[in-house]
This record gives structure tokens, C-alpha cells and sequence, in this order.
């Protein structure tokens, strides 16, 4: 044995010196970073220097589907006058049922001074370009070309023509990170608009789903019934649809029921949505994340009310929290 | 030895750049859901191929870059490539001597573990998503392994030091 010489006895894999100890050590380190990230914001800071950093690596994987939106520029200009010619049709009828809503919201304004609540209808809204979603199938995200420079804050609404879709959960200087409501971790307060029935939507988390649980056994809710969203909680702006119930889940004895809703607003269809600023948010004193927000946002100079809503008129101070009209009052111990 | 070392760590950087944007990459949502996990098979070939000096660290790069592009908890993709690259450094004696066939069906746990880790992350940060098409990648990973081990081959600098 002794004629072996020492370079045989090296091991044939040569291994990187304690590598299962860096292993545990980094194993550890990173489960304390999940659960310090998951209950607290400390990182947050660190974690939009790095987003801004892989703006690069979210841009190119946007290529394709830049590329293939090249593909529109070829169109025809028979198809061009077509969609123009219904593009016009459409806008006139619009204008015609606008005007007749105009008259809807003065006279509900009335009624509702009557009835000394105050409720403001209009809102104003922003248009924000969808630059990205999220490709991870269990999270349900957009990036949008919008930031704190525009006066976004989070926890703002974002809604498309057809309903409301998501909100506003990260905000960057340039881009802000909505939530879409069929994520599982968006609820958004809803009400039945046939009955009133105040009720929370989940996301289901299959992209396509909301999911109502936890309705009485009893409730007076249908195949069919348009959700449109309450202002409950002060984050979403009321009135807006939601989605619409399609199924209904309850098995005879139970105490509860389930509903399952589509939302009406196309999720994963435009490139364009609105962000919706709402009075009640801003001056609402729970939600501290939003307050220091918005004075940022007055003093960028971008006024958001003024700048891009034709139809908003209140541009005076913030209003105070509106008290719970009658109607939200009779229907929220059902939930 | 050493600047083999360097030369494979100046591929593994536009490797890992180039899965990052694989993994981001907009697809139809059918063939999103089965987008293999290629941070997590790019990382693997390399732990295969190089003697995993140094690989801790552009993982746990990678893993941040992945949880900050996919708004998870900091920290879930560092968990599950830290596994991906032990286990795969730890099992190179195997997969050496094996067929390419072989070690596909070797590795085919190691991503059944990174795909439960990511699984388990979501129930640690209560996040109830659908688990089921949690595994869909799982397949494609594994499907996807031999085709990029032989591409990879192909590419590697032929020049070994002895």
C-alpha cells in the first residue's frame, strides 16, 4: 500500500470546501428573509431598487409580444374604415346614453341631498398602459406604466371599461403592481345589485373565478345577478360591476353558500385600464399606507383630478369618510 | 483549473439572464402553466457540469432576481435553487456514470422538490393558489432536461485543461 503515491488518494469529485454547511447557512438565512418579508415591508425598499434594476429583463421578455402587435400596423384600409366606422357608431351611441346619465347623476344628487347623505358619483381616472402581467399561473399581476410621479398610491382601484379589475398593491416611481381580482389573495367588497346584499368576492386563483363564500343559507341571490362593487371599506369606489354570478354552490342543510362569479371586466384582454381615484380612500384615516401618499402626489404638481378627468368636478379639499348610507347600513349584518 | 472555472461562470451569467427572460416571457395562459422551471434547469446543469464552486451564490442571485419579478415572498426561490444546487451537487457522482435517460429520471425529483418548496412557500405566506397546476412544470422540466443538457453540450468550450 505504501507505493501509492498521495496524488491517487484524492477524491475522484473534488468538492467545493463545506458546501453543506454554506448550503444550511444560506437555506437559513433565506427562510428568515421569507418570513421578514412576508410579515414586514422592511425590504420593500431594496425590492423596488431591484425591480428597477430588472426593468431590462421585463422589457425583453416583452418583445415577442411586441413584435406580434407589429403585425397590426399591416392592416388593411378597408379593415381600418370599418373599425372606424364602428368605432364612430359606438361613440354616438355612448355620448347619447352619457348625456342621459348626466341627467341620472344630477337628479340622484338631489335625491341624496334630500336624504342629507353625501355620495360622489364621479370619479376621477387615469389611463394607465398594461406593460406586463405576471407569468407565474398562481399569481395574478399587472405592471403598469403609472407611479408615485402620476399621484398613484396604493390600494387604489383599477378598472377597465366593463368592471373593476384589481387594485394597486406596489408602487414604483415609474410603474405600479396591480392585483387582479381573480388573484386568491384579492377579496373586494361587492354587492348584489338586484338586492343590495353586501358580500365579499374572492379570487379564486384559476384565473378565471371570483368566489363569494360564506352567503346565508338563505340569501336572495341568482344565477345571473350583476355584483357591482360597495363602498364598504373605503378602497374601491362604489358602483362599478364586478362580475356576474354564474353558479351556485349549497348543499341542502347547510348553513352557508357559495357563489361563483365571472368578473365582467376582461382580465387579460386590453392593453389600457383606468385608475380610479376615490375620495373616501384618500382622506380615510385606517389606511395609513395611503395618506402620506397623497400629499406626495399634490405636490408633484400632477393633479390627477384635474389633469385627467374631464368629468371631475369636485376639485375642492378631500371630503371627511362618508357615513354609511341608509342602504349599506339595512344590508351589512346579512353578510 | 481555475480559469476553466471562470470561463464556465462568464456562460452561466448569460445563461441565467437568458432563463430569467425565458421564465418571464409572455405565452398563452395553457402553455404558461406548463413553463418548466428553466432558473431551476440551467442552475442544475451547471451543478452538474462544474464542481459547484462558487454556485450558491448566483442562485441565490437568481432566486432573489425570480422573487422580485414574480412578487413573492423575498427569499422562496432562493429556498428552492439552494435545494436544486445541493442536491444536484450532491448527487453528480450518479449522474456521471449514468446514460442521459438515467439521470433525467434522476433529476426528476430534485424538480418535483423545488416545485413542493414553492408549493410549500405559498402556504407559508397564505397564499391559496390552485395547487394543482403547481406540477405541470414539473413534467415539462423533466421532458425538457435531456434536449438542453445535449444544447448545452454542444455549446460548452471544448478545450479542457488536463
Amino acid at each position: 500500500m505504501n507505493t501509492l503515491s498521495g496524488n491517487t488518494r484524492k477524491p475522484l469529485f473534488q468538492r467545493g470546501s463545506g458546501l453543506g454547511l454554506r448550503a444550511a447557512l444560506l437555506l437559513l438565512l433565506s427562510i428568515a428573509l421569507l418570513a421578514v418579508d412576508h410579515r414586514t415591508e422592511t425590504f420593500d425598499p431594496a425590492r423596488n431598487v431591484m425591480s428597477q434594476l430588472l426593468a431590462p429583463i421585463i422589457w425583453t421578455s416583452r418583445l415577442p409580444s411586441t413584435v406580434s402587435a407589429i403585425g397590426n400596423y399591416a392592416q388593411t384600409r378597408g379593415e381600418l374604415m370599418a373599425e372606424n366606422e364602428h368605432l364612430s357608431e359606438s361613440l354616438l351611441r355612448l355620448r347619447a346614453r352619457t348625456s342621459k346619465v348626466q341627467a341620472l347623476e344630477a337628479e340622484n344628487q338631489r335625491l341624496r341631498e334630500l336624504l342629507s347623505s353625501s355620495e360622489q358619483i364621479e370619479d376621477s381616472v387615469l389611463v394607465a398602459e398594461i406593460l406586463a402581467t405576471n407569468q407565474d399561473p398562481y399569481r395574478h399581476q399587472i405592471v403598469l406604466n403609472r407611479g408615485t410621479g402620476d399621484g398613484v398610491y396604493r390600494g387604489q382601484a383599477i378598472i377597465d371599461a366593463y368592471g373593476v379589475l384589481g387594485q394597486v398593491v406596489r408602487v414604483l416611481p415609474d410603474t405600479a403592481v396591480g392585483l387582479l381580482i381573480t388573484d386568491p389573495d384579492h377579496g373586494v367588497p361587492v354587492e348584489v345589485n338586484r338586492t343590495g346584499l353586501q358580500t365579499v368576492a374572492l379570487g379564486r386563483g384559476d384565473g378565471q373565478g371570483l368566489s363569494l363564500p360564506f352567503l346565508p343559507g338563505n340569501a336572495d341571490i341568482k344565477v345571473g345577478d350583476l355584483l357591482v362593487s360597495s363602498a364598504l371599506g373605503g378602497r374601491f369606489p362604489p358602483g362599478y360591476p364586478v362580475g356576474e354570478v354564474a353558479e351556485l354552490l349549497y348543499q341542502p342543510g347547510e348553513h352557508f353558500m357559495e357563489a361563483i362569479a365571472y368578473p365582467t371586466a376582461r382580465i387579460n384582454q386590453g392593453r389600457q385600464v383606468l385608475l380610479v381615484w376615490s375620495e373616501t380612500v384618500q382622506s380615510e384615516p385606517g389606511i395609513t399606507e395611503t395618506v402620506p401618499a397623497m400629499p406626495a402626489a399634490e405636490g408633484t404638481g400632477v393633479e390627477p383630478k384635474a389633469a385627467t378627468a374631464p368629468t371631475a368636478e369636485q376639485a375642492g379639499p378631500p371630503k371627511p369618510l362618508t357615513p354609511a348610507t341608509p342602504n349599506t347600513a339595512t344590508t351589512a349584518p346579512e353578510q | 483549473m481555475t480559469t476553466s472555472i471562470r470561463s464556465q461562470y462568464l456562460m452561466l451569467i448569460p445563461a441565467l439572464i437568458l432563463a430569467l427572460v425565458l421564465q418571464t416571457v409572455a405565452l398563452p395562459p395553457l402553455l404558461s402553466a406548463m413553463r418548466p422551471s428553466w432558473v431551476a434547469l440551467i442552475l442544475g446543469y451547471w451543478a452538474y457540469r462544474s464542481n459547484g464552486v462558487g454556485l450558491l451564490l448566483p442562485s441565490a442571485a437568481a432566486g432573489l432576481c425570480l422573487d422580485v419579478m414574480f412578487n413573492t415572498a423575498l427569499g422562496t426561490h432562493v429556498v428552492a435553487l439552494t435545494v436544486v444546487v445541493y442536491a444536484t451537487l450532491k448527487l453528480r457522482g450518479f449522474l456521471y456514470l449514468s446514460p442521459l435517460w438515467q439521470t433525467t429520471l434522476i433529476l426528476a425529483p430534485i424538480w418535483l422538490l423545488y416545485s413542493f418548496i414553492l408549493f410549500w412557500a405559498d402556504g407559508a405566506t397564505l397564499h391559496a393558489a390552485a395547487p394543482l397546476a403547481r406540477w405541470l412544470p414539473v413534467i415539462s422540466t423533466t421532458v425538457l432536461w435531456p434536449l438542453m443538457f445535449l444544447i448545452l453540450q454542444l455549446l460548452r468550450p471544448v478545450t479542457r485543461p488536463r
